[in-house]
């Protein structure tokens, strides 16, 4: 019987930076407060239509 | 439609398609025809992201639904940023990485060729009745309010698709896309502009909102945890999340947008430009909805908006007892806008009491209205036995034939077709590109030029477009259209999900595991449809959980019984069959 080989080796890890690398963008610079940044535009939002939804029913 | 309409719609239709083609001519290698030049940036990959998501269905029955329920099915996209998120930070490098062309390919690098092929063969089942969809959805409610031939415009709208698909590939999708989605944006926003300025003067947006809040059509949020009500925040959050990261982490008509970018930046932030703008666009398209609601109490609408077969019945038949149902819709509306007029009067005074008692009456009138409505859906399907019950993907369109100037009607009808088009290219660039790359190419066992692949692309582009177009042709649809879409999707979804998500995190887990894993859990899935009665948002993460837990317990029997093997048998080869499994 041949012996196989294991192909999870050769696999990239699936979270390959911690998120500080650069954006290209004046702002947010890194991943991480871009991704933290739409976090709280998404709270913005929730926030926006539950005041909608309060004041008006 | 008049003259002007007609320019206004052939002109940007072909006008696009034609300089969608003539932009890609020449181009001959696979990696172009199938990826795109790899130079997108990141603006062009969040429109196309976002225009292939966003089909007609999108412009057509959301506004219906906002207008019918509310803003509740804004809920349905809360997940989706999260989602973004995750695609970028987790999925985007691995592909990027493994240099793949579909999203399945990376299954066959990291299981087996069955797991491959199953990722494939759920997808093309999935998406090849969804293009069907893409095609019937505008077609039938754009033929029955401009009485043109629903095959012709099935068939219209479908061969212009297939031309520049097949012609230009990943490049002319992504190029059509973005004029198209520009041609969506700019007749969205006109028809919103003229909707506002058709609201009766004396009513402000505020007074506008407040009709609309009066009669809970601002109802955005709900945070109950009922599983049974369709949208709530959590359901949106989770099972909309699961949604979100199966659609736009595995399916393959988004997967070749973003890995047509130049750079991993360029795709990570087309993503990102869409989790932060699809949760404001949905919710501008159903105030649109909430917003025709209340143009409609100042404004007798019809009885039904798909009034083709009542309209038809009632010429026919002028004793009708439609005609009786008529007059009584016409005198409680009456009724109904004197109540309203009387409840504005009492907010702009700050009289509370009166508003409160003009409120509860004009709740009455709406309950009778809902009646009268409920009784004419009856009457008119004893009286034409197949006509169509629900009418709530025709209240946008009957709004925009009845009362925008000409020229703006054309710009609306292209709206529409830029949508369905752009879609429906992404669709069958990914439904060709897929059968390609993991099933031809992966099959084919003697050594071929570039060129025959690029032929054998455009050759099942072609006929995926014909199997939508014959689908398209031979469905008939009772509900409402993008919630068939999102129930289609949201059964197969959580197990292809479930799959790349066991790729990625589950390391122990190997090809045979998953494989039968996913099998089992979609049988279960499509069980669990048709016996419970649980928002289907939900089932995303049931067939996504089902099918991780499923593959891992399956590894740990088939390592247990590659123990005992082991232990019987002994000597490293045993250990290598089992690790191999």
């Amino acid at each position: 019987m041949t012996p196989t080989v294991d192909k999870q080796s050769s696999l990239p890890d699936p979270a390959p930076n911690g998120g500080d690398e650069d954006t290209g963008l004046a702002w947010p610079r890194t991943w991480r407060s871009l991704y933290i940044f739409v976090g709280i535009v998404f709270v913005g939002w929730v926030a926006i239509l539950y005041a909608l939804t309060r004041t008006f029913s | 439609m008049n003259v002007y309409d007609y320019l206004v719609l052939f002109g940007t239709m072909l006008g696009i398609a034609g300089y969608g083609v003539w932009r890609t001519r020449g181009r001959r290698d696979l990696r172009t025809y199938l990826k795109g030049d790899q130079g997108t940036r990141a603006l062009m990959i969040g429109l196309s992201v976002m225009a292939t998501q966003a089909s007609a269905i999108t412009f057509l029955s959301t506004p219906g639904q906002g207008y019918e329920s509310g803003l509740g099915f804004v809920q349905n996209y809360f997940g989706a940023p999260f989602a973004l998120i995750i695609i970028a930070m987790v999925f985007v490098p691995i592909y990027r990485r493994m240099n793949v062309y579909t999203a399945y390919e990376y299954l066959g690098q990291r299981f087996d060729a069955k797991t491959r092929l199953l990722g494939a063969g759920l997808f093309l089942l999935q998406r090849g009745l969804g293009a069907g969809l893409t095609v019937y959805a505008p077609a039938i409610v754009l033929s029955t309010v401009m009485g043109w031939r629903l095959d012709m415009t099935i068939l219209g709208s479908g061969l212009v698709a297939i031309v520049y698909t097949v012609m230009g590939g990943s490049e002319a999708v992504n190029l059509t896309q973005r004029y198209q989605f520009s041609i969506i944006l700019i007749g969205m926003v006109a028809a919103f502009v003229v909707l506002l300025h058709k609201l009766p003067a004396g009513l402000s947006f505020t007074d506008s909102l407040a009709l609309a809040g009066g009669f809970h059509k601002l109802e955005a949020v709900d945070f109950s945890i009922s599983v049974n009500k369709r949208y709530t925040f959590w359901s949106g959050l989770l099972g909309g999340m699961f949604l979100a990261l199966a659609y736009f982490g595995t399916d393959q008509s988004q997967v070749q947008r973003y890995l047509s970018g130049a750079s991993l930046r360029n795709s990570r932030l087309g993503l990102m430009f869409n989790a932060l703008l699809k949760i404001p666009m949905q919710f501008f398209i159903l105030l649109l909805g909430a917003l025709l609601f209340v143009f409609y109490q100042f404004e007798l609408p019809p009885v039904l908006f798909n009034s083709a077969a009542w309209t038809a019945q009632v010429a026919k038949e002028p004793q009708s007892p439609l005609r009786a149902i008529e007059r009584e819709f016409a005198d409680v509306h009456g009724q109904k806008k004197r109540v309203l007029r009387r409840w504005i009067e009492a907010r702009h005074a700050g009289d509370s009491v009166a508003a409160a008692a003009a409120r509860s009456e004009a709740e009455s009138a709406q309950k009778r209205l809902d009646a009268i409505r409920t009784e004419a859906q009856k009457q008119l399907l004893a009286a034409v036995p197949g006509a169509k019950g629900s009418d709530t993907d025709y209240v946008f369109i009957r709004f925009i034939v009845d009362y925008l100037p000409h020229g703006m009607i054309g710009l609306l009808v292209a709206v529409f077709f830029a949508a369905t088009l752009s879609a429906k290219s992404a669709e069958l660039n990914a439904l060709g590109s897929t059968t390609t790359i993991d099933l031809y190419r992966h099959l084919m066992r003697r050594p071929v030029p570039e060129e025959h692949f690029v032929a054998a692309s455009k050759f099942f582009t072609v006929m995926w477009g014909l199997v939508a177009l014959g689908f398209a042709l031979s469905i008939h649809m009772a509900e409402n259209l993008i919630q068939a879409v999102n129930i289609l999707g949201s059964v197969f979804y959580g197990v292809v999900l479930g799959i790349f998500l066991t790729a990625f995190f589950l390391k122990t887990v190997r090809g045979t595991a998953v494989f039968w894993g996913a099998v089992v859990s979609q049988c279960l899935v499509i069980a669990l449809y048709f016996t419970l009665h649980i928002s289907y948002l939900w089932y995303n993460i049931i067939g996504c959980a089902a099918c991780m837990a499923m593959s891992l317990l399956l590894q740990w029997a088939i390592t247990m019984r590659g123990v005992n093997a082991v232990s019987k048998m002994g000597g490293a080869d045993a250990v290598n069959d089992v690790a191999a499994l």
